[in-house]
């Protein structure tokens, strides 16, 4: 069942001279479930294709469907409410906010929504990212790989349709990323979520169901590497 | 570039914004200092003026001996002196002037010229023994030339140059002054010829300028006491120009002079304090953003001490730009308010004019270095403490801030999710925390203490209110003359005035029964004598008793002064009495009010029949008083009356401190007690401002041409009120000024630092309103929680220091709530707008881009 399609997507920076195409004309779609890595070289536009299909850039032209709603259509509100409810973001640098305890991160999504932390929900996802001796504890209280692990649990906490992670492992020894992709993989499977994730890494691109390689903001190859 | 300190231009120049807002705070602190500073100096050098106008002298030693004199004068702690003889009041026996009394005083050149700086007005002045120059009053009344012409006049009072009773002289008048005192009646000063050569045998009145400018009354002592002059309180031959000496310092009355330098330190501490508040702010928010930057220069080589002096020269330019400017600002912005309040024509001012002061000057320089330098040391510090390791990591920011878990139910419940997490944004960095509000919570408590004050000192005011009702008063000093009626009918009618208040006071010993006074002020005043119980009677005697008889404007007024009871004409024609029992008394050096008698309305008071003494065998005029009344009450010659109001004051006479009753009947029962009513003056409202400057005139010269009759204008009296409110109100709002910069800048920087931050709400799904919300409170908690601390130390600080002046607690001190809820709503509302000019700027702020920034 599709869970993501991607028409015609563009973006594009500064005029005339001066103008840069991040992303040009992109067509893909994704199916539910399916973890899904995208290579490319700096500057192939991976991060400007992934906050565009997380709703938090506008593209120059083209559209993005999830759930077959266009999120384009949507205005800031609503777009802000879909990113809440439908994706769930991982970022490199972690990018929690520092003055909340794990718990209080995690949760934050859910609060934002005005409801009520589903609490077994919670504190099996607590679990599942090794993080129950934490929850009390600020991000300048916690290593690399645990803040990571918070930012997941973010990702996670509203049990979003897709989860958006640009290079999660970008900052993290081989050991911790080894973990936090098993964690990903883990959690994607268990909750039946699609994973969209950037990478450098080959080794990490291979983990992934298939592989999309961006050059020059144009999509190079679309692998399937595991069916 | 070519030095590393280059490095703060540079910065300075890249946040022009914040550079500006701190720029600001600190110009409007020096401008506070500067303005302060000015007026203060002004103020004083405009009474010191005024003062010396009327006497340009510390001390007076008093009939002093001819042998004395040169001793004194030249003393070595005398800076310059001036004689006078008193030659004593001399009648005029011939001419126009006939029964005029001159009161005669021979003033040497000093005295003229130096100490009370006499002009001739008119011919020369005297040249010997035979001349003297007259008041212009005195030229003025008989309006003829005088000047030539010779007068006899005969001894009225004893001098001690003069042996025989019946003494007869002839003067001279050679010219005539402007005195600067003037008698009533037909008593006029005149001037004589001064003999240079001192005659040991006379006395005279010596006026003493001391060289030292410190201890002016131990000095003035100890030259008494070498020339064996009387200092003790029966025969004391020292007299200060006290008015002077206070605005010296230097006044015998140690509590005033405590009190005003309590009360510069004070302002000068909170002014002080407020100012760091905004420095220390601005720049600890500065080097916490740039910490990466001071950790990169670390990093390539810097030492720490090279790091500080970085900050410390931003914080020098910054004293450089700013100290100069808030001076200027400072005596421009009393300038323009001191224009204003002429130009208005409020004419409270008089010859109050602004001076310029170098001592200011320097004061403030003085007092904004040391501001700064307190305030940059913190961050100055903090800066060079930056290791190389934590500009390189990514994550500094995190690691750096030592934050602490923070709940805050009672914010969740009211604010939400938003409101909890901007609480927690604003409790991270505890120092800024406290030091912004702080800084608000000074600005609100200030209000609220100040403006308290002042209406308190309007209140207490009151009991001397006759500015409040009227502008200006006429009277009549003759004893066979009084105030004519058609004189009376003539004012009422004047064009200007909007009202006239003829009441009659006059002060009468009489007795009223000793149970009805109450017991504490029955002892507390029974030392002081005036009480004496009258014998086979529980009457006690009562000196000073006012009693007055009220028109119907008067007792329109005195309804606003209603403690109980009622203000009824008809009730008050059929033996009802008003009341006035609340007396000011002095307690162990404090003041307090309390009731002076048990009186309620409906009340009976008896007292002796007002009948005018006639002869009564005794031995002293207590005795007499004593028999008189005795005899009127033993014959039952007594009037009741009964209690129909009691009042808080007279509010017409302002009649106050008496330490007695006032007794206020109507006309028509005045009358009936007293057997005759006479008006002696009136009580005058002008409709405005140009009818008063108009009929002030007309007043004037009825007055000049009438030696009986005088004028007074209350309304000058108003110019130390005007310059104490110009003060306190200017005050309050730099203040106020102070704490809003400092909260502006706090807030607006705390959050554009938080891009990054802020990028990540959004990125999670935080839609644009709760967005908002998020921004808004994290500057409206600080004015809420200001607010509630401010609340609470205002209203504390407040009534301690109402009830710290000893005003009776309940009776006349109203805390204003009115002005602390304007307080409150000030301060949250500034909170509220500072944080909206940040919002705007996150608003257009790209997720992206926010995400991908530095911290």
């Amino acid at each position: 069942m599709r869970i993501l399609k991607v028409e015609g997507l563009t973006k594009k920076y500064g005029k005339g001279e001066s103008e840069i195409i991040a992303l040009d004309n992109v067509d893909f779609n994704v199916n539910k479930g399916e973890f899904v890595a995208i290579v490319g070289q700096s500057g192939s536009g991976k991060s400007t294709l992934l906050h565009l299909l997380g709703g938090v850039d506008r593209p120059t032209s083209g559209e993005v469907y999830i759930d077959d709603t266009n999120i384009y259509s949507l205005d800031e509100n609503e777009l802000a409410i879909l990113r809440r409810r439908k994706v769930g973001f991982v970022f490199q640098f972690y990018n929690l906010i520092p003055v909340l305890t794990a718990k209080e991160n995690i949760e934050m999504p859910v609060l934002l929504d005005n409801k009520i932390p589903d609490r077994k929900y919670l504190n099996e996802l607590f679990e599942i990212l090794r993080l129950n001796d934490r929850r009390q504890h600020l991000p300048s209280e916690l290593s690399g790989g645990q803040q990571q692990r918070v930012s997941i649990g973010r990702a996670l906490a509203n049990k979003p349709s897709i989860i958006l992670a640009d290079e999660p492992t970008g900052n993290l020894d081989t050991k911790n990323s080894k973990e936090i992709m098993e964690l990903l993989k883990y959690s994607v499977k268990k909750y039946n979520q699609t994973l969209i994730l950037i990478t450098h890494d080959l080794n990490i691109a291979k983990m992934a169901d298939r592989i999309i390689t961006l050059s020059d903001g144009k999509i190079i190859s679309d692998e399937v590497i595991k069916q | 570039m070519k030095s590393y300190r280059q490095l703060t231009e540079k910065y300075l120049k890249e946040h022009k914004k914040r550079t500006a807002l701190t720029l600001l705070g600190i110009i409007l602190a020096i401008a506070l200092f500067s303005s302060i500073g000015t007026l203060y100096y002004s103020w004083k050098d405009a009474v010191i003026k005024d003062i010396k106008s009327r006497g340009n002298y510390e001390v007076m030693y008093s009939e002093v001996s001819g042998d004395k004199v040169k001793s004194i004068v030249k003393n070595a702690e005398v800076s310059n002196s001036g004689l006078i003889e008193n030659c004593g009041d001399w009648r005029i026996v011939n001419g126009q002037a006939k029964d005029s009394i001159l009161t005669i005083s021979n003033y040497d050149e000093n005295a003229l010229n130096n100490i009370f700086n006499i002009s001739i007005k008119e011919g020369r002045f005297p040249q010997n023994n035979n001349e003297i120059i007259v008041e212009t009053k005195f030229t003025n009344e008989l309006k003829e030339t005088l000047i030539g012409k010779e007068i006899t006049v005969e001894m009225k009072t004893l001098n001690p140059k003069e042996t025989s009773n019946n003494k007869e002289k002839k003067f001279i008048i050679v010219g005539s002054y402007d005195s600067k005192v003037s008698i009533k009646g037909n008593t006029y000063t005149a001037l004589g010829y001064f003999n240079k050569k001192i005659d040991n045998q006379n006395m005279y009145n010596i006026y003493v300028n001391l060289k030292g400018s410190r201890n002016k009354v131990s000095t003035a002592i100890k030259i008494a006491q070498d020339n064996s002059l009387h200092t003790s309180d029966n025969n004391n031959q020292i007299n200060y120009n006290d008015a002077l000496l206070r605005m010296y310092g230097e006044s015998q009355n140690s509590e005033l002079r405590k009190d005003m330098k309590q009360f510069i330190f004070f302002i000068s501490i909170i002014i002080i304090i407020c100012t760091i508040a905004v420095i220390y702010n601005s720049f600890s928010i500065s080097v916490v953003e740039r910490s990466k930057h001071f950790g990169m220069l670390r990093a390539i080589g810097a030492t720490p001490k090279q790091i500080k002096n970085l900050v410390f020269k931003e914080a020098a330019i910054m004293g450089a730009i700013a100290i100069p400017l808030g001076v200027i600002t400072g005596y421009l912005g009393l300038y323009i308010i001191i224009k204003l309040i002429s130009d208005f024509n409020f004419n409270g001012l008089g010859s109050f004019k602004l001076g310029i002061y170098p001592k200011v000057f320097f004061i403030c320089i003085g007092l904004g270095a040391i501001t700064i330098f307190l305030s940059v040391r913190g961050p100055a510090r903090l800066a060079s403490k930056v290791s190389p390791i934590d500009a390189i990591r990514n994550s500094k920011n995190i690691k750096k801030e030592k934050i602490k878990i923070r709940r805050m139910k009672i914010i969740k419940k009211l604010f939400g999710v938003e409101g909890e997490l901007s609480y927690k944004n604003i409790r991270r960095n505890p120092k800024e925390f406290w030091v912004t509000i702080f800084s608000l919570v000074v600005s609100l408590v200030m209000f609220i203490v100040l403006t308290n004050m002042i209406s308190v000192a309007k209140q207490v005011d009151t009991f001397d209110i006759r500015q409040k009702y009227y502008d200006s008063s006429i009277n009549s000093s003759s004893d066979k003359e009084r105030f004519s009626p058609e004189l009376l009918e003539k004012i009422k009618k004047l064009d200007g005035v909007e009202e006239v208040y003829t009441p009659i006071i006059e002060s009468r010993n009489t007795a009223i029964e000793g149970d009805k006074l109450s017991e504490k002020y029955f002892k507390q005043i029974g030392k002081n004598g005036g009480l004496a119980k009258i014998p086979n009677s529980n009457f006690v005697i009562l000196n000073h008793v006012t009693i007055g008889a009220y028109d119907s404007n008067s007792l329109d007024k005195a309804k606003k002064h209603l403690l109980e009871g009622r203000v009824d004409e008809k009730q008050l024609d059929d033996n009802g009495v008003l009341l006035v029992q609340r007396k000011k008394i002095i307690k162990e050096g404090r003041e307090t009010y309390e009731d002076f008698t048990k009186y309620k309305v409906g009340d009976k008071i008896t007292v002796p029949a007002f009948k005018h003494m006639t002869s009564v065998i005794a031995s002293s005029p207590e005795e007499a008083t004593r028999n008189w009344l005795g005899q009127l009450i033993k014959n039952n010659e007594v009037n009741t009356f009964t209690v129909i109001g009691i009042l808080d004051s007279e509010p017409i006479s302002g009649i106050r401190d008496n330490e007695s009753i006032s007794l206020i009947f109507s006309e028509s029962i005045y009358t009936k007690i007293t057997g005759e009513i006479n008006h002696n003056g009136a009580y005058i409202k002008f409709r405005n401002q140009k009818y008063r400057e108009s009929l002030n005139g007309y007043f004037e010269d009825l007055c000049a041409s009438d030696k009986y009759l005088s004028y007074m204008d209350y309304y000058k009296e108003k110019e130390g009120l005007y310059l104490g409110l110009i003060f306190y109100y200017t005050f309050i709002a730099v203040i106020a000024l102070v704490a809003i910069v400092n909260i502006i800048n706090t807030i607006n920087i705390n959050l554009l630092v938080k891009k990054r931050e802020f990028g990540i709400y959004k990125a999670i799904g935080m839609t644009g309103k709760q967005f908002a919300k998020l921004v808004i409170l994290e500057g409206t908690l600080y004015g809420i929680i200001a607010a509630v601390v401010g609340t609470i130390v205002g209203t504390v600080l407040t009534l301690a220091l109402i009830d710290g002046r000893n005003v009776n607690m309940g009776v006349l001190m109203n805390f204003n709530i009115g002005l602390l809820i304007c307080g409150v709503v000030g301060v949250i509302l500034v909170t509220f707008l500072a944080s909206l000019m940040p919002l705007r700027k996150l608003n257009k702020v790209n997720i992206v881009e926010s995400l991908r920034m530095e911290e």
